[in-house]
């Protein structure tokens, strides 16, 4: 039944800005869960299989670079595509979670609330 | 003439010749002149001899030449007690005076009838007859030659006595010995006893034996005349033989001397002998040092082999090694002293001596300069001498040697007298002015080329000194450029932090603003709208947060931070830490940590400007609360009479050992801080530590373990205002 379900993971430590994104989601009517934070991120990830997930860099705890890898060698979430989504989006970065499995990298400030729900949505309707 | 007649000649020319020797060598010396006149004495008891032999066929010629003889006899016993006085260094006494007069009594006596009389012709000679004062002659002469015996032989038993000394005794002993054993045969012919006339036999014994004596053990100190004598007297035998020879050639096969023939001859002989009398003398010289002069030393060769050497040595030691033992070998004296003045005083010297060597660079002999000082008619000059006879005097030295090089006084050598306490010869001084000179030359080289050596050795310690501080600043630059490296990574990870800092708020405002702008916020419920609104607010005060701190530092970065005069107050810490802790209330509440700080009741003031302090303790309050997860964060204020002290604990997550270091950096976080908190700046601590360094000796120091927490002191020590 799990796999019926569309819905986004966002992984973010930031209460503000999980508020600002779901109330972006919920506005497009995407399905959407909240992990604040990356231990709690790869626990839903595994738990819900989303769609899709939306990854922060700069955690507290567990980073987004651990996520990621963690994400990438479990079987059941390798397969699920990661936007990476931060403000530390300097070139090498990018290089380095485009290397690790990333499907796309963006900047917090180059992609807004909205944008970033409608892509989110495309990934939805791709299957 | 047969050999008999010729035998007292000999032996009369032999020891006349060994007396001139003698005497020459040093005119000065009693036992010189006593050997002198003992040696004339029986030299013309031979030689009258010889012409009493030569005319034994006229009885009033052989007793003029017998009373002849005798004329020489008699003062034989005399000048041999005289002698061995003087050989062994004792004084005249009365048995010299009283032989003395004998002698000439004797001598008077001699001359009559009462003497001899009438002739004796024997086989191999004539005599004269022995009468009454001949008789009692004999007993004089007995008598005076066993005292002169006696005194050499108890002399010769000392036990005080150096060995050469010793060998000098026992040949002169040996020599009178026979002279006296074989020479007393003579007397038996006035008795009517015709013997042999082994006893001219004597003197040439005697002579052989005394310069053997002279030669092997320096008796009487002539072996360079004696050298000389031997080499001319070969030189003259050889001419002599040349000359015979030429004169037999011209004669039997030239025709005479005074032909064309010789003429032409002669104008090749002549170059030849030339060429051949200075081969024969070298020959005869090298003869002369090969096997005649045992201990002599070589001038020539000593002077070649002591300049052969030192011009090889450039050590000032062994070249005053090599110097000394040179003279004290060839000369045989008891001390040499090599004295070299100090390069820079050397024409400051102002005492009499080294005046005296600088202006004549001539030895100075302390027997001449006694004569000098007794001779000398003007004053100053007489004062001159005793003053540089005293100090040589003073010196215990016999000759004082000038070391000349390049015309200037370099140093002076010191000699002590020579060992068997004989004069210097001429030949000694020419020798010890050239080894001098030689020495001074050397030891100047020397100097000169230890002082090239020094000038390279600095040199190259300069050298090496220049490129240790090429090294060195190789090594500061080397050490400035990884600084540097470092200072721009520290830069680009701060601007990777700040633009990541400063675009956190920022992309939540812009995001915010964006959906407001689409209209799709205002399809959200009101509370969802305000609460975006309050994002918006907060986010932008956090901006302005980042840009202080950052503007903060940049103020404290260009130079030493200090804070302007007029805003410094005294400033009561219990309400300064107070406000502080509220400011962190709910931040600390938000982490569910205690915040507890307790008011000091001293109520202990500081001169400071409020403003920077306060930010200063919030700076570490905050980073506090920070780092630390669960637990408390404690201030606690404390002062003594030189101090106020003020510590922040926490329970954080600690600092580890390898960022401790650098805690106080600019934009420097430890790295756990990056993981932990991803909202500072990095400037907290930075900008805590200047502002306590601001006032007079504050500091800021902590301790530290990871995963226990962290406790930071601040000391400010109390100022007046």
């Amino acid at each position: 039944m799990a796999e019926e379900i569309k819905q986004v993971l966002m992984i973010e430590d930031d209460k503000d800005q999980i508020f600002l994104y779901k109330s972006a989601f919920d506005l497009m009517k995407i399905p959407s869960v909240m992990a604040l934070g990356g231990e709690i991120g790869v626990e839903q990830a595994k738990r819900w299989l989303p769609k899709v997930i939306v990854l922060d860099i700069v955690m507290e705890g567990m980073d987004g670079e651990e996520v990621l890898k963690q994400l990438k060698t479990d079987p059941t979430t390798k397969d699920i595509p990661v936007i990476v989504f931060t403000n530390l989006d300097k070139k090498p970065v990018k290089e380095k979670f485009m290397a690790l499995g990333a499907t796309e990298f963006w900047g917090k400030t180059e992609l807004m609330p909205m944008a970033l729900a409608a892509k989110v949505q495309d990934y939805f309707d791709r299957r | 003439m047969d050999i008999t007649t010729i035998l007292p000649l000999v032996s009369a020319i032999f020891v006349f010749g060994l007396g001139i020797f003698v005497l020459l060598k040093n005119t000065n010396s009693r036992l010189n002149v006593t050997f002198f006149l003992h040696a004339i004495a029986i030299s013309f008891w031979l030689f009258a001899t010889f012409m009493m032999f030569l005319n034994k066929g006229n009885i009033d010629q052989i007793v003029f030449w017998d009373r002849m003889v005798y004329v020489g006899v008699v003062f034989i016993p005399t000048f041999m007690y005289h002698f061995c006085l003087a050989l062994t260094n004792r004084p005249k006494n009365f048995a010299l005076y009283l032989s003395y007069i004998l002698a000439v009594f004797f001598l008077i006596v001699s001359q009559t009838d009462f003497f001899v009389r009438d002739i004796f012709v024997y086989q191999w000679g004539v005599h004269t007859k022995a009468q009454l004062f001949h008789h009692l002659f004999l007993v004089y002469f007995a008598v005076y030659v066993v005292a002169g015996f006696t005194i050499i032989y108890s002399y010769y038993r000392q036990e005080a006595i150096s060995s050469i000394r010793r060998q000098q005794i026992k040949y002169s002993f040996l020599a009178f010995f026979f002279l006296f054993t074989i020479g007393p045969l003579a007397f038996l012919p006035a008795y009517g006893i015709g013997i042999y006339p082994f006893a001219y036999l004597s003197g040439v014994i005697f002579a052989i034996i005394l310069s053997y004596a002279i030669l092997r053990y320096r008796l009487m100190n002539i072996q360079i005349i004696a050298r000389k004598i031997f080499i001319y007297a070969g030189v003259a035998v050889f001419a002599y033989f040349v000359f015979y020879l030429l004169s037999w050639v011209y004669t039997e096969f030239l025709g005479g001397i005074f032909t064309l023939k010789s003429y032409l001859f002669g104008m090749v002989i002549a170059p030849t002998f030339v060429f051949l009398l200075y081969k024969t003398e070298n020959v005869i010289r090298s003869f002369a040092n090969q096997y005649f002069f045992f201990a002599l030393y070589n001038y020539q060769e000593t002077i070649n082999r002591v300049s052969g050497q030192l011009t090889h040595y450039t050590d000032l030691s062994k070249i005053d090694g090599l110097v000394s033992d040179t003279i004290k070998e060839s000369l045989g004296v008891t001390r040499v002293e090599i004295n070299l003045f100090d390069k820079n005083s050397r024409s400051a010297k102002k005492d009499p001596l080294i005046k005296y060597l600088q202006t004549n660079q001539r030895p100075v002999v302390l027997e001449e300069l006694n004569l000098l000082v007794n001779d000398e008619r003007l004053k100053d000059q007489r004062e001159t001498f005793s003053a540089v006879y005293e100090q040589v005097e003073n010196l215990g030295a016999a000759i004082c040697l000038p070391m000349v090089s390049n015309e200037r006084l370099i140093g002076i050598i010191i000699l002590g007298p020579k060992v068997i306490g004989d004069p210097f010869t001429v030949e000694d001084l020419e020798l010890l002015m050239t080894l001098s000179n030689q020495a001074a030359i050397a030891i100047d080289n020397a100097e000169l080329y230890k002082e090239v050596k020094d000038f390279n050795k600095t040199l190259k310690q300069k050298v090496n000194e220049q490129t240790m501080s090429l090294q060195d600043k190789t090594k500061v630059l080397e050490e400035q450029a990884e600084h540097l490296k470092k200072l721009l990574a520290m830069r680009s990870e701060f601007l990777d932090i700040a633009s990541h800092q400063l675009k956190t708020p920022i992309s939540v405002i812009s995001g915010t603003i964006s959906m407001f702008k689409e209209g799709s916020v205002q399809k959200m419920p009101v509370e969802t709208q305000n609460k975006l609104i309050d994002n918006i607010y907060q986010k932008s005060l956090k901006i302005s947060q980042i840009i202080r701190d950052i503007l903060q530092a940049s103020e404290f970065d260009t130079e030493k931070f200090s804070f302007v005069e007029k805003r410094i107050v005294p400033v009561e810490l219990n309400k300064l830490l107070s406000d502080v802790m509220t400011d962190n209330q709910s931040f600390a509440d938000e982490k569910k940590l205690k915040l507890v700080f307790t008011p000091n009741p001293a109520n202990p003031q500081v001169n400071s400007d409020p403003d920077y302090l306060e930010q200063a303790f919030f700076n570490l309050v905050d980073n506090a609360l920070k780092y630390t997860k669960e637990g408390k964060v404690e201030v606690l204020l404390d002062e003594n009479p030189q101090s106020i002290i003020i510590k922040v604990k926490d329970t954080g997550v600690g600092i580890p050992k390898d960022d401790q270091i650098r805690m106080f950096g600019k934009f420097e976080r430890a790295k756990n801080a990056v993981d932990m908190y991803t909202d500072g700046s990095g400037l907290g601590l930075f900008i805590t530590k200047e502002i306590i360094e601001a006032h007079p000796g504050g500091t800021v120091t902590f301790a530290s373990e990871e995963g226990k927490g962290t406790e930071f002191t601040v000391i400010i020590p109390k100022t007046k205002k």
